[in-house]
């Protein structure tokens, strides 16, 4: 296994490479200029010959009059040296803001794969037990209808509900640590992305159990249904839901981008957001770069635990 | 399976019960550190409160960004409260009257080339040290220097002698710059200008102890000394927590009411409303679309900030087809610009269409500057025949690049087209959303592009005069006018105070108006939403608290 892991790290490595490169790449050739994105918050406000003076000092002063390679090596030279450079956008260091953000998003990703896990599996059996039933049916809309309805869309009119309407909480904004009350909504509303994906995977995991002879064997020797369910059912069913699991984490983690500006988390998603939005290609780099890493990461941590899950498969 | 069934059920429904009951429990209030700032507060002497003020004064502010603060590359959305922490040597009013700040007065010699600026003597830094002219010398050095990343100060202080070498990094210390004694600073210009004492009111000018200047990507925090009535109590922008609290060692006379003022991000509007209606924000910053329904409600909560803005496509005036004046006479007569801005700002921009580059907020604006303006079918179509292509058939294409992705610019553009279509037959015209570059190699060609203007120092001489100068570059609109030339060249020259000024820039705008160089979109409108229960407020053209000294809560 140590040998496998090695030889998945040495593959990786290109391909990490690879995704800086091309997202280097189109971040250096798109239209959009970072400089330029940072002063429409002068628009107006500064004459259009003192805003293209700024540009272009600006500009200087980042290197962002240099070619491609000088750039690109310059970035990568850093990277080696460890650090990711200086936010154009906000003026601040972008390994700092990574690893400020990166616990929050990583502890609210988990979260949420927590409670998508508490509450995707029991429905999920729960609809295959039921299959073709009414509550098949609700669980399975009714979880997918969560999913249809954009996080966007769907915090406000939760927030328009809670405080507004119900007048039983206060807008929860910012970050003091997991435990705490704020939390749950976010979360809750985290947990609601992939909730279809686990409670679907479950279903269809439990239904192909159900039907095998050792499940049968087991009903006939007058087991109580529960212990069939979580000794005989779960047990195999579950394998293809924990990998999953792993993806759905990694994505929570790297994916909050609305969530954090909603509920202003200090998270990597915003950082991911800010960057998007201002074109601030330090900033897209290192967040690339990180959600690169965890998908690799992911990728060979599932790939491990697999084994472990299913006897029957072996690392070679 | 019967046994199982209502276990899973009831399980479930705990799960549910238990999130959602909760998110139903009580959250700490957001003012929570109250009591501990009173006491933070407490060693300066307080001004008594007026008889309707609330026990807390306490601001709840929200807006859609929050950066660094420096004075020095200050980027929009600490302008607030900037000046009342590293004060400029004067404080503008609304009406863009500068009032005593760091300094008591003002001296400048007979051709406006040396200005000497009296820092008052009681004036100390937040640390009890007194605030002294060389200080303000060290700081606008480094902030003018290749060092200091994403400055603008010399945009403030480039005229000063000695600034360009600083700029270019081939001096230390701007030469123009003497201190005469701890409490004298001398100024003096590379060329004369009148209106220079105006820079000294911007935030740009506030200076930082150069002691706690500790990197050239320098950011304040806690520990940063302050000369002004407020100082940071915590200014994380990784954690997004924003406080400014009073500062105890503040040597003015006249004490803020206001206790401390707490920043929220938000660039959510949805969330920022959400807020603003369960009472969770006191004034709010940066509402777009909810603006207009809630001016509707409450017209009386928003206050404007009176920048002095345009927006508008300019028509570079050397590529055909807009070479020729009765093109560029006939594209403007042939919109109906009130009902294009009204449709294109979906009524939230009315009362605000361009009409005149000096906007009503400067000096000098005289409103019907430009009589020509207006919508007149008949006349763009005989304009258009008169011109030397003669009708639309010939003409070339016109490429529009909207400068920015807004759908404002986009729907005016396209407004536009349809216009010219429909009023004078001309089809060949393309929008791009963007800049230049998303023409690519047809970048050369783009003939209209949105433009903006504005002034940050309120002096419509040096506005209209930028505009001449940009204008007048062949990369730009290519404008071409020796008449006008020496009108403007004789502007920056003029006393604001005198009687001829308002009437030579007036006439020098009019002038400029007359070469039909631009299409006009709208005298930007930005504004605050103020709760009622906050007495007091108002704003200045550089968008600072001009009165935060005089705000205060009262009871609600």
């Amino acid at each position: 296994m140590f040998v496998y892991t090695l030889k998945r790290l040495a593959v990786a490595v290109p391909t990490f490479f690879a995704v800086l490169l091309i997202t280097f790449t189109l971040t250096v050739v798109s239209p959009f200029d970072p400089v330029e994105m940072m002063m429409t918050q002068f628009e107006g406000t500064l004459d259009t010959l003192a805003k293209e003076e700024v540009i272009e000092k600006i500009r200087d002063q980042y290197g962002l009059n240099d070619t491609y390679w000088v750039q690109f090596t310059r970035w990568i030279g850093r990277l080696l040296q460890g650090d990711l450079g200086i936010s154009i956008n906000g003026q601040r260091n972008v390994l700092r803001m990574i690893v400020k953000t990166f616990p929050i998003s990583f502890q609210l990703g988990l979260a949420g794969a927590v409670v998508t896990t508490i509450l995707g599996i029991p429905l999920g059996c729960i609809a295959a037990l039921k299959q073709n039933t009414w509550i098949d049916y609700t669980i399975v809309g009714g979880t997918l209808g969560f999913r249809t309805v954009p996080v966007f869309v769907l915090a406000p009119l939760l927030l328009v509900l809670f405080v507004l309407v119900l007048d039983i909480m206060r807008v929860p904004r910012g970050w003091d640590g997991l435990f705490q009350t704020k939390v749950i909504l976010p979360v809750f509303i985290l947990a609601l992305g992939p909730l279809p994906v686990v409670v679907r995977q479950t279903r269809a995991a439990v239904l192909e159990v159900f039907s095998m002879d050792y499940v049968r064997t087991a009903k006939m020797k007058g087991l109580e249904m529960w212990r069939i369910i979580i000794r005989h059912i779960l047990r195999n069913a579950l394998i293809p839901v924990v990998t999953t699991l792993g993806f759905v984490a990694e994505g929570l983690i790297v994916g909050s981008i609305f969530l954090d500006s909603i509920f202003a988390i200090p998270g990597f998603g915003g950082v991911a957001e800010a960057g998007f939005r201002g074109f601030d290609y330090p900033v897209i780099m290192g967040v690339t770069m990180v959600s690169a890493i965890m998908i690799i990461l992911t990728n060979l941590a599932v790939d491990l635990v697999y084994p472990f899950l299913d006897p029957r498969i072996k690392i070679e | 399976m019967k046994q199982l069934h209502p276990r899973i059920v009831i399980t479930a429904l705990l799960l549910l019960a238990v999130v959602l009951g909760a998110c139903a429990a009580p959250a700490a209030p957001a003012d929570s550190g109250g009591a501990a700032m009173a006491d933070e507060g407490g060693e300066m002497a307080g001004r008594p409160l007026p008889d309707d003020a609330a026990e807390e004064q306490v601001i709840r502010y929200v807006t859609r960004d929050l950066s660094r603060l420096n004075p020095a590359s200050e980027s929009g959305f600490g302008r607030p409260w900037i000046s009342h922490m590293w004060m400029p040597f004067f404080l503008r009013d609304r009406n863009h009257d500068l009032h005593p700040w760091l300094a008591t007065d003002w001296e400048v010699n007979d051709d406006n080339s040396v200005y000497t600026i009296h820092i008052n003597p009681d004036a100390t830094w937040s640390d009890g040290s007194p605030v002294v002219a060389q200080e303000a010398i060290d700081f606008w050095s480094w902030a003018l220097s290749p060092n200091c990343i994403s400055c603008w100060t010399y945009l403030r202080l480039g005229v000063v002698e000695g600034a360009q070498a600083v700029i270019d990094g081939e001096a230390d210390t701007i030469s123009g710059l003497t201190a005469i004694d701890d409490k004298t600073l001398q100024i003096t210009l590379a060329d004369p200008s009148p209106t220079f004492i105006a820079a000294m009111a911007h935030y740009n000018t506030g200076f930082v102890k150069m002691e706690d200047v500790n990197a050239d990507e320098f950011a304040a925090d806690a520990n940063t000394r302050v000369n002004g009535p407020f100082q940071i109590k915590v200014w994380d922008l990784d954690e997004r927590e924003y406080e400014i609290v009073q500062n105890p060692n503040w040597w003015g006379d006249r004490k803020p009411y206001i206790e401390r003022i707490v920043a929220q991000w938000s660039n959510d509007e949805n969330i920022t409303y959400i807020m603003w209606q369960d009472g969770e924000a006191d004034i709010a910053h940066w509402f777009t679309n909810i603006r207009e329904p809630l001016r509707a409600e409450s017209p009386e909560l928003f206050v404007l900030i009176p920048y002095a803005t345009n927006f508008y496509f300019a028509l570079h005036t050397s590529k055909p087809p807009l070479d020729d004046l009765n093109v560029r006479r006939a594209l403007l007569h042939a919109v109906d610009w009130d009902l294009a801005i009204s449709a294109a700002y979906e009524g939230s921009r009315d009362e605000r269409v361009m009409k005149t580059h000096i906007t009503p907020e400067l000096p000098c604006f005289v409103a019907d500057n430009w009589p020509d303006f207006g919508y007149d079918p008949e006349l763009a179509k005989q304009e258009l025949a008169a011109s030397k292509y003669g009708g639309p058939e010939d003409l070339p294409k016109i490429r529009i690049s909207s400068g920015g992705q807004s759908p404002n610019y986009l729907r005016t553009a396209e407004i536009m087209a349809e216009q010219w279509k429909n009023v004078l037959g001309i089809t060949d015209v393309e929008i791009r959303p963007g800049w230049g570059d998303a023409w690519g190699q047809e970048a050369d060609l783009v003939n209209v592009q949105r433009n903006s203007w504005g002034a940050t120092i309120p002096d419509p001489a040096a506005m209209i005069t930028g505009l001449w100068k940009y204008y007048t570059n062949p990369d730009h609109v290519a404008l071409v006018d020796d008449e006008l030339d020496a009108m403007m060249a004789e502007l920056p020259t003029l006393d604001p105070n005198s009687a001829e000024y308002c009437e030579k820039v007036s006439a020098a705008e009019k002038r400029l108006l007359g070469h039909y160089y631009f299409l006009p979109m709208i005298w930007d409108l930005y504004e605050y939403v103020v709760q009622p229960y906050i007495k007091n407020f108002d704003a200045n053209v550089d968008n600072n608290w001009s009165t935060l000294l005089d705000i205060y809560v009262a009871e609600h």
